[in-house]
């Protein structure tokens, strides 16, 4: 089976020029970062701010430039494509954003804010925009009627709904959605993540989705991977991440270690040798301060970036 | 209901805004109290009315639009009795900042950018304790190294732009704390934070907590929080309590259909495996708005067990058993 995404060796590297004649330095937000998403997956991305999760989220949408490594989407090598090529391939890869009150336009009525994405990628005649957009809104539990409205007039919850319209409205089969529910209230944070789940299954979306609360990653995802300082540290199918961590900062994200995890994420300008999360990590030893994890099996399907084969064997 | 060993008393408070025509009841009648070296956590989604319960007690809030319109809180410090709402600017300003202390959510936009950090900790002090430029520095940097902030005396003359989220919530702590306040109200201090980093401050907290024996009024949105700090929990919804009990009584025992599908919306981490077609249990709708409160129960409107009765009358806060407490006429059938 292919992949429908596939992202081979990632690097995201920006460059920070204290002043005009100083040597940039280099912040390596992503580093590496190899990752299939099939037709139809979705694949969560956690880890804490910092990690890279947006970055390589945008990378893959070409929203930023990779400085190294490769993205198919559906065989295609995207990753140098010019502008004008992504623009008919954004047709099949959407955004959904984590805050619907800046990423809505506020001056246009709902019907345009849809009716773009049609209009952009040339879809349909401009009456049967008006149905398609209909149709649209209706899947995202939205009234026929909010077509005439504007953004400032609907909640929250109701806006991330419009969000996610537009994101589908052109028949996306891959979605990026950071964040999605985190500006929203809990009770209405569950209806919209129901939504998303109907949406992904009826429409068979592949999804990477981003969250920052474990406990909305796990429910909506098949597969897991975590992110620390632009890394991989550990991949697994959501059920076996959350029972059987291998990873020491998986575990501790999850709580699962006695003892908290002390201090924070280091910056990503001058990331630690070796293993990047070892100044933290309760199970560091002298090795993990010159030797680079590499992303190892453990079992099929499972994933993980630490020499510490001894400790969380489950 | 009044405890007579309470530190705080909020009895019947009604916090109203108005704008041109209209006036939204953002806290309708809300009452608790709190002892020495208790926490009290008040959960609520945004529009619950929390954060101006909150501000309401610390009389921050811009009048007008906002106007206090009921009833009292007392404030029973150091053997005499206050009531917060009747006091003077000038007396309230005694107690801000030295007797009750605040903590928000943002410390970015609480902490002035062009103070250095000792400055602003030794600013509160200086102003309320009149201790001496050197003296005021020097505590400071205890109260850095309290909140453990590695490093205290080269940090505190570092300004805040240069410190983490998480860093500069230890100094929001740091710079609450200095007066040694008898209650200490946290607006959601932990929201803006990684969850690693959450969990040090909530510890944090808790044990600065017990070592000064403070009251706490822990404001948030987030029930994983209220199962780490509170040893009690009330539930707001639309601007009134709903259900108020001991943390085990809501998060284990929860009677009110609100905090019951409240509980039941959040995804939780389970071990079993995932049922790739389970739904969440979602509460339809939306929280209504504070100028157009709905008769009877506010909850009514998305609530399953509703019925006419409900929207009849106002429930009134039934006691269930001990200290829990439930706003619903149907509670039984829950």
């Amino acid at each position: 089976m292919t992949a429908l995404v596939d992202i081979a060796g990632l690097d995201v590297t920006f460059p920070l020029r204290r002043s005009l004649f100083a040597r940039p330095r280099l912040l390596r937000a992503v580093a590496g970062v190899d990752l299939a998403i099939g037709r139809g997956e979705v694949v969560g991305l956690v880890g804490e701010s910092g990690s890279g999760k947006t970055t390589l989220a945008r990378a893959v949408m070409r929203l930023v430039e990779p400085t190294a490594g490769q993205i198919r989407f559906d065989g295609i090598d995207i990753t140098h494509r010019d502008r004008a090529a992504m623009r008919a391939l954004r047709r099949r890869m959407q955004m959904i954003f984590q805050d619907p009150y800046s990423s809505l336009n506020p001056r246009l009525r709902v019907r345009d804010i849809i009716g773009e994405a049609y209009a952009i990628h040339g879809i349909g005649t401009p009456r049967d925009r008006r149905e398609r957009a209909e149709a649209m809104l209706a899947r995202v539990g939205l009234p026929a009627d909010a077509l005439d409205r504007f953004p400032h007039e609907f909640s929250g919850g109701q806006r991330q709904r419009i969000g996610i319209a537009r994101a589908l409205a052109t028949g996306a089969e891959f979605v990026v959605a950071d964040e999605p529910v985190s500006a929203l209230d809990v009770s209405v944070q569950a209806q919209v993540l129901n939504l998303l789940q109907d949406l992904q299954q009826s429409l068979g979306l592949a999804m990477l989705f981003i969250a920052h609360d474990l406990g909305v990653v796990q429910h909506i995802s098949d597969r897991i991977v975590v992110l620390y300082l632009g890394r991989v540290m550990e991949v697994a199918p959501s059920d076996v991440l959350y029972t059987q961590p291998r990873h020491p900062y998986t575990a501790a994200l999850l709580g699962a270690t006695p003892a908290r995890l002390r201090g924070e994420i280091p910056s990503p300008l001058s990331p630690p040798s070796g293993c990047v999360f070892r100044t933290r990590c309760p199970y560091a030893i002298a090795p993990c301060a010159s030797v680079v994890p590499r992303l190892i099996e453990v079992t099929p399907g499972h994933a993980k970036a630490c020499i510490r084969d001894d400790v969380l064997r489950g | 209901m009044s405890d007579p060993a309470a530190l705080i008393t909020v009895d019947d408070l009604r916090t109203i805004f108005r704008t041109g025509e209209e006036v939204a009841r953002a806290v309708d009648g809300v009452s608790f109290s709190l002892r020495a070296g208790e926490t009290l956590a008040l959960v609520g989604e945004s529009g619950s009315g929390k954060s101006v319960t909150a501000l309401s007690i610390m009389r921050l809030l811009p009048m007008p639009p906002a106007q206090i319109v009921g009833r009292r809180i007392v404030f029973a410090d150091r053997g005499t009795e206050q009531d917060l709402l009747t006091l003077t600017e000038r007396q309230m300003r005694r107690i801000r900042g030295r007797r009750i202390a605040m903590v928000f959510q943002e410390p970015m936009s609480s902490l002035n950018p062009l103070l250095t950090i000792g400055e602003q900790i030794a600013e509160g002090l200086r102003l309320h304790l009149g201790l001496s430029r050197a003296a005021a520095a020097e505590r400071a940097c205890e109260l850095l190294a309290r909140v453990n902030i590695p490093d205290p005396v080269r940090r505190s003359g570092e300004y805040p732009h240069r410190l983490s989220g998480g860093m500069r919530q230890r100094v929001m702590i740091a710079a609450a704390l200095g007066c040694n306040p008898a209650l200490l109200i946290a607006d959601e201090p932990t929201t803006a934070l990684d969850v690693t980093i959450q969990g040090q401050i909530l510890e944090l907290l808790r044990s600065l907590q017990q070592e000064l024996c403070m009251a706490m009024l822990f404001v948030t949105h987030d029930l994983g929080v209220v199962s780490e700090v509170a040893d009690r929990v009330a539930v707001m919804y639309a601007g009134r309590i709903v259900e108020t009990g001991s943390r085990a009584e809501i998060l284990s025992a929860p009677r009110h259909p609100y905090t019951k599908a409240l509980l039941g919306s959040v995804p939780r981490r389970r071990s079993a495996r995932r049922d790739p077609a389970a739904r969440l249990p979602a509460i339809p709708g939306q929280v209504p708005s504070a100028a157009q409160l709905p008769p009877g129960c506010t909850f009514a409107p998305r609530c399953g067990l509703a019925i006419p009765a409900c929207t009849a009358a106002r429930p009134a806060l039934q006691p269930i058993a001990g200290a829990h407490a439930v706003r619903c006429i149907r509670w039984r059938e829950t």
